[in-house]
């Protein structure tokens, strides 16, 4: 295991705001270098003429009006929520937003 | 802070620094609906009530783009004469917050709706835009609640367009004008209406400083500022704070890039987040979405959409109607505003007065308790009716100060100026014998005013103007009482010792 490696597990954990052991660092990071490899197969395509995009094809364009349409009720809305407060969602503390 | 040509000149050591700054404005587009589905959003509204499958990222649900949220993003850029892309594409912006329900934000990263144009200031400087971008507004976090945060996600999708400036700024001035013809634009064309206190539109700000003819430094971000006020003090702050550090050639004070808040209870920034959280958002293109394609005729609608922008209503209103490049100024710095004294002048008010009447009366209205009146489009005055009240006072029917009165219970009661007139006695009086009677009894212990008069100082005449319409409820002819005045003080015998 790659010292690199484990860094680019820390490095996305951190964006993801998971917390990960040393182990589980080392376990995830042979993962990450197994599904990485099979990409690398791809990578032996010239594909400097394509554009980037994520699948073969792009749904066909639409737009709606701007019309109202009917939202969730409140309740519906928090059925899922880890918590509720009043009605809002309650999360753990969570200071200084990405925007 | 002192400013020579744009120059910051450090009050320790007088030595002249080069600010560089550049402007992120988020503007809330007016549309009903968000931008990817129908949730109607109101500010405001309950929490959590404006929510569905699309907003709040539930799986399989697909995105669809509002065409109204488009329209409105276009025309903005055909006023700041950028160009629209005639193809674009939705990106995700991937990070982690509770505010927002998908894990990613929709916005346009790499091909964004469009690019260049731009805003001229008054000193001559061209404030170049790079690029304008749609994307979705993330949800509200609310922090100050005990040891939880609370998650409101009714703002989770409405749409946004972010406008990102060149770095041509050089002080707290230059972008406080930048941004004040932004929101005129803005409003004008009715792609938001730009309150600031509700959001719908947020600054943030670039940064940095380096000694005239070397190398930009580092800059620096600071986030979220509401108010235009806040993003001069924010600036000024900034731009002491980093020469302040630079000069004190300790490198570990230096700035470092990084993310700052201002404090406006302090008018200080301070550090948000640090290098070490430095943004990486994992951009990728949204599957979910198909590419955005503007042709000419969707190009074409929207410019036959554009009014007549500021700049351009303003040069008109001093070659049309003679009035002061300050006066057009006023008038045109909102489009209701402009709209209504076009109106009043096609009611037949003359433009001066009418221009007169506006920034004397109404405007100061806004704001004002007994009328309700929070902002200028919510005032129930037609123009007619100001044309009217403006024609009475024009033909003498009525005083100045009458009018006054009128226009404001006009614009209380909703009733017709003739019935108020009558109503409220305002119609002027004329009558010789009881504007001598008002005179007389103005006179009475102003001796001092009598002798100022008679020794050639009309103007000390004025000191009685007052008295007098007091006496006659605003009604008394000023023209009038003026003759009486000097006549009455002609005819006293002077004092033996004056």
């Amino acid at each position: 295991m790659s010292e690199p490696r484990i860094q680019t597990v820390r490095r996305i954990a951190a964006l993801a705001r998971l917390e990960v052991g040393e182990e589980e660092a080392r376990g995830l990071g042979e993962t990450f270098e197994r599904i990485l490899g099979h990409f690398q197969v791809l990578a032996r395509l010239d594909v400097s003429a394509l554009e980037d995009e994520v699948g073969p094809i792009r749904p066909a364009e639409q737009r709606r009006a701007d019309r109202p349409a009917l939202s969730f009720p409140v309740e519906l809305a928090l059925r899922g929520a880890p918590a509720r407060e009043d009605d809002f969602y309650r999360v753990p503390k969570t200071v200084g937003g990405e925007e | 802070m002192k400013l020579v040509d744009s120059a910051y000149v450090s009050p320790k050591t007088g030595k002249r620094w080069i600010p560089v700054i550049g402007l992120e404005v988020h503007c809330q587009l007016k549309t009903r609906t968000k931008l990817f589905c129908g949730c109607e959003y109101t500010f405001g509204a309950s929490p959590n009530s404006l929510t569905c499958p699309v907003c709040t990222g539930q799986p399989g649900a697909l995105p669809v783009l509002n065409e109204e949220a488009l329209a409105l993003a276009v025309r903005t850029a055909q006023a700041l004469g950028a160009e629209v892309a005639s193809e674009s594409r939705f990106d995700r912006k991937n990070y982690f917050y509770c505010d927002l329900p998908k894990g990613y934000q929709i916005s346009q990263f790499d091909r964004p709706y469009c690019k260049g144009g731009g805003i001229a200031l008054a000193n001559g400087r061209f404030v170049r835009l790079a690029r304008i971008h749609m994307e979705e507004d993330a949800g509200k976090a609310i922090h100050d609640r005990g040891d939880a945060t609370l998650v409101d996600l009714n703002r989770a999708g409405v749409p946004l367009i972010e406008s990102v400036t060149e770095a041509d700024i050089q002080s707290a001035a230059d972008a406080q004008e930048y941004l004040a013809a932004l929101k005129e634009i803005l409003q004008y064309t009715g792609a938001s209406d730009c309150d600031m206190e509700k959001g719908s539109l947020r600054c943030d700000v670039n940064i940095s400083v380096h000694p005239p003819g070397e190398p930009w430094r580092t800059k620096v971000e600071i986030k979220n500022l509401n108010s235009f006020r806040y993003v001069g003090a924010a600036i000024e702050h900034e731009i002491a704070r980093q020469v302040a550090a630079y000069e004190s050639e300790d490198p570990s004070r230096y700035p470092v890039q990084e993310t700052r808040l201002y404090d406006p209870q302090r008018g200080e920034t301070r550090s948000m987040r640090g290098k070490e959280s430095a943004h990486d958002y994992r951009y990728m293109p949204d599957p979910d979405l198909p590419l955005v394609h503007v042709d000419a005729a969707f190009l074409e609608r929207q410019r036959a959409h554009l009014p007549e922008l500021p700049a351009a209503r303003r040069e008109r209103y001093e070659k049309q109607y003679g009035l002061t490049p300050t006066d057009a100024g006023v008038l045109t710095s909102e489009r209701a505003v402009a709209d209504f004294f076009e109106a009043v002048v096609r009611a037949g008010g003359r433009a001066k007065e009418a221009s007169n009447w506006i920034q004397n009366e109404l405007l100061r209205w806004v704001g004002d308790q007994e009328l309700g009146l929070e902002r200028f489009d919510e005032l129930q005055l037609r123009p007619s009716e100001l044309a009217e009240v403006v024609d009475l006072v024009e033909r003498g029917t009525i005083q100045n100060q009458a009018g006054r009165k009128l226009l404001r219970e006009m614009a209380k009661s909703g009733r017709p100026a003739k019935v108020l007139v009558q109503e409220l006695g305002l119609e002027q009086v004329q009558d010789a014998g009881r504007i001598e009677e008002w005179c007389r009894a103005a006179l009475v212990g102003k001796e001092k005013v009598i002798a100022d008069v008679r020794a050639g100082k009309e103007a000390a005449l004025n000191a009685l103007l007052g008295p007098v319409l007091k006496l006659s409820g605003g009604k008394a002819n000023v023209q009038l009482v003026r003759e009486t005045l000097k006549r009455l003080i002609a005819e006293t015998e002077p004092p033996l010792n004056p």
